[in-house]
């Protein structure tokens, strides 16, 4: 494009900043809802999807009382302190149609050396479990060690180094990649190593922690297995506690993700469609107040096509600046909040992988600079075709 | 240069009616001819010389500039011959808001990147009597000085066709005065020059005249002497 159709363009949309800005506004707020919204959405998904990988077993069992808790320690990993009597896990090993069954063990202590806030303990059984084993096993290869815990990604504590529970160092043997919820500020521990820990706040006095009474079973069923014939059999052997089969586990959270999901695509489109209305409005009028100059422009020798593309050029600059600077605040807006959002949506939310997110970036720039551009297309086509000798008539 | 124009009818919808604005118009000028289209507001002047300018084409008819056929030619090279050969004002031309005087005269040839005759921009500025306007924006400009900008833009690309619309509406007789001896002068150098106008003290510069009455072109034989 040559220098004068630049000037022409850089002129006009400066010589009515108050309406040129505020398109440029608009653009910007369709691109970072749009953006915000992708990248909502996909990291509700990458998520779910690291919960899913993780969470594979076909049932729950908890305490009575603590579903919800324990329901949300798969999700959020706030922890329920009410543990089951240890016959249950022998007893549900032994029951028909199960094929796997394996504990875990939660309790929370503000003592640590790492974090200002309270630290999640998480314990397992390497040698029977199923669900959080694979997941330490793409980070940590090696055997477990007792005294060793592997902690969330967001526990700043190096490989190597020690983390104190109760008076007691233990050995960070590896670090576990990014769930998206309070389970990356967690400790995670075998069996062994959880003894210890009893043992350890014991001896400086706290007893809270019950030994070898799980707070959670996880297992997994052949088969066709009768899930229902499952729970009953458990239920009339031991009061007190609740089998949760794996399709409830998250309903509810994936009803509330779902409705999140729809509610920021709806607002992305309402602000798609504002832009497209209010971009052909200003540009109609715009134009129309500068026919005469369209007129001349053509009298002395520029190409109707020139007269498209100034129009096109000048929605270019609102829809493209807006675009950009759209797409910049909300990909910052994003990145800077997703503590705060995971926090308060209590979902598991974990951002998608690099290329999902400069996908997402390049649609939230491409999609309203050219949602932008297609509304002043017709004007811009309507000025190419213009009639001079009306043109110059009007308001003459 | 010969501009040569054949039937030419120009067709507008007024009040869901047709109607012709130019009526089987025949119209030709040669190099150095000061031609003047003489006519009633309304009788089809300017529709006539928009498509004289290769601006509007007509509905039907045909005209040419040195045997080239200007509706035949796409619409860059239509542009380019506007821009080359023909200076145009039309009756109502605007200027460029945010664009000063100078800016605005030198549009014809910074549009396609041409190298600017300074001399002769100045030339034009002072016989138009603009030249202390240069830097002033065209909002801040009267009506008559809005005029001989356009004027000046016009002739600013050394066109070897001048064609005007009513060039010194607007104008005190002075400046008319300087309009018409401009635009002799440039006739006698071989440019042609194609005025519509409905004042008559045009007429003494001219070598030839049409009468234009309700959408009908016919040569002047006589009412006005000049042929």
């Amino acid at each position: 494009m040559k220098y004068t159709t630049l000037k022409i363009i850089y002129t006009n949309f400066w010589s009515h900043p108050v309406r040129s800005l505020g398109l440029v506004i608009l653009t910007a707020i369709a691109s970072a809802t749009l953006l915000s919204g992708v990248i909502f959405s996909k990291s509700l998904d990458a998520g779910f999807e690291q919960l899913s990988s993780r969470m594979g077993a076909d049932l729950l069992i908890v305490p009575f009382g603590s579903e919800a808790k324990n329901q949300s320690v798969l999700l959020q990993g706030d922890l329920s302190h009410k543990t089951l009597p240890r016959e249950v896990l022998d007893f549900t090993r032994k029951l028909p149609g199960v094929s796997a069954a394996s504990p875990q063990f939660y309790f929370t202590t503000l003592s640590a050396s790492c974090c200002d806030k309270k630290v999640n303990i998480i314990g397992f059984d390497p040698k029977t479990d199923f669900t959080i084993k694979p997941w330490i096993r793409r980070t940590y290869k090696k055997d477990f060690v007792p005294g060793s815990v592997i902690v969330g990604n967001d526990i700043n504590i190096e490989e190597g180094g020690f983390i104190k529970f109760f008076g007691k160092e233990f050995i960070v043997v590896g670090t576990l990649e990014p769930l998206g919820n309070k389970l990356d500020q967690a400790v995670f521990a075998d069996v062994e190593t959880i003894e210890i820990l009893r043992k350890s706040a014991a001896e400086v006095g706290y007893n809270f922690i019950s030994e070898g009474e799980p707070s959670a079973i996880l297992a997994n069923l052949e088969k066709d297995a009768d899930f229902e014939k499952i729970s009953q059999t458990i239920h009339e052997h031991f009061d007190n506690l609740h089998v949760i089969p794996r399709k409830n586990m998250f309903d509810s959270v994936i009803a509330t993700a779902g409705s999140f999901k729809i509610a920021v695509w709806i607002i992305s489109g309402f602000f798609l469609l504002i832009v497209i209305a209010v971009v052909y409005i200003a540009f109609s009028v715009s134009t129309n107040e500068r026919k005469r100059e369209f007129a001349t422009l053509l009298v002395i020798g520029a190409t109707r096509k020139k007269l498209t593309n100034i129009v096109l050029g000048e929605s270019l600059i609102a829809s493209g600046s807006g675009a950009f600077a759209g797409t910049l605040f909300g990909t910052v807006a994003i990145i800077s909040f997703r503590f705060l959002i995971q926090e308060n949506l209590q979902i598991p939310f974990s951002l998608p992988n690099a290329s999902t997110i400069l996908l997402t970036i390049v649609g939230a720039l491409f999609i309203p600079a050219i949602a932008g551009i297609g509304a002043s297309y017709h004007i811009a086509r309507k000025v190419g075709n213009i009639d001079v000798y009306t043109a110059l008539k009007e308001d003459a | 240069m010969i501009l040569n124009g054949n039937n030419i009818t120009k067709q507008y919808i007024r009040r869901g009616e047709k109607f012709n604005a130019v009526n089987n118009a025949d119209f030709f000028a040669w190099s150095g001819d000061f031609t003047v289209i003489f006519g009633e507001s309304g009788s089809g002047k300017s529709t006539l010389l928009n498509a004289l300018a290769g601006v509007t084409a007509p509905t039907s008819g045909n005209i040419e500039i040195d045997g080239q056929p200007l509706f035949k030619l796409n619409d860059e090279d239509l542009a380019r011959l506007r821009n080359e050969r023909i200076g145009y004002i039309p009756q109502n031309a605007a200027s460029l808001s945010a664009f000063t005087v100078a800016e605005n005269i030198t549009l014809t040839s910074t549009l396609y990147n041409k190298k600017i005759d300074k001399e002769h921009i100045k030339a034009l500025l002072n016989k138009l009597g603009i030249a202390h306007l240069a830097n002033e924006h065209p909002q801040n400009l009267s009506g008559g000085e809005l005029r001989r900008v356009a004027i000046a833009r016009a002739l600013a690309n050394k066109p070897d066709l001048i064609i005007a619309d009513e060039p010194t509406s607007n104008l005190d007789e002075e400046n008319s005065r300087k309009v018409y001896s401009l635009f002799a002068r440039l006739a006698r150098t071989g440019v042609a020059v194609v005025i519509a106008t409905h004042d008559k003290n045009a007429f003494g510069y001219s070598n030839r005249i049409y009468h234009m009455k309700s959408g009908a072109l016919v040569p002047d034989i006589g009412e006005y002497g000049n042929l």
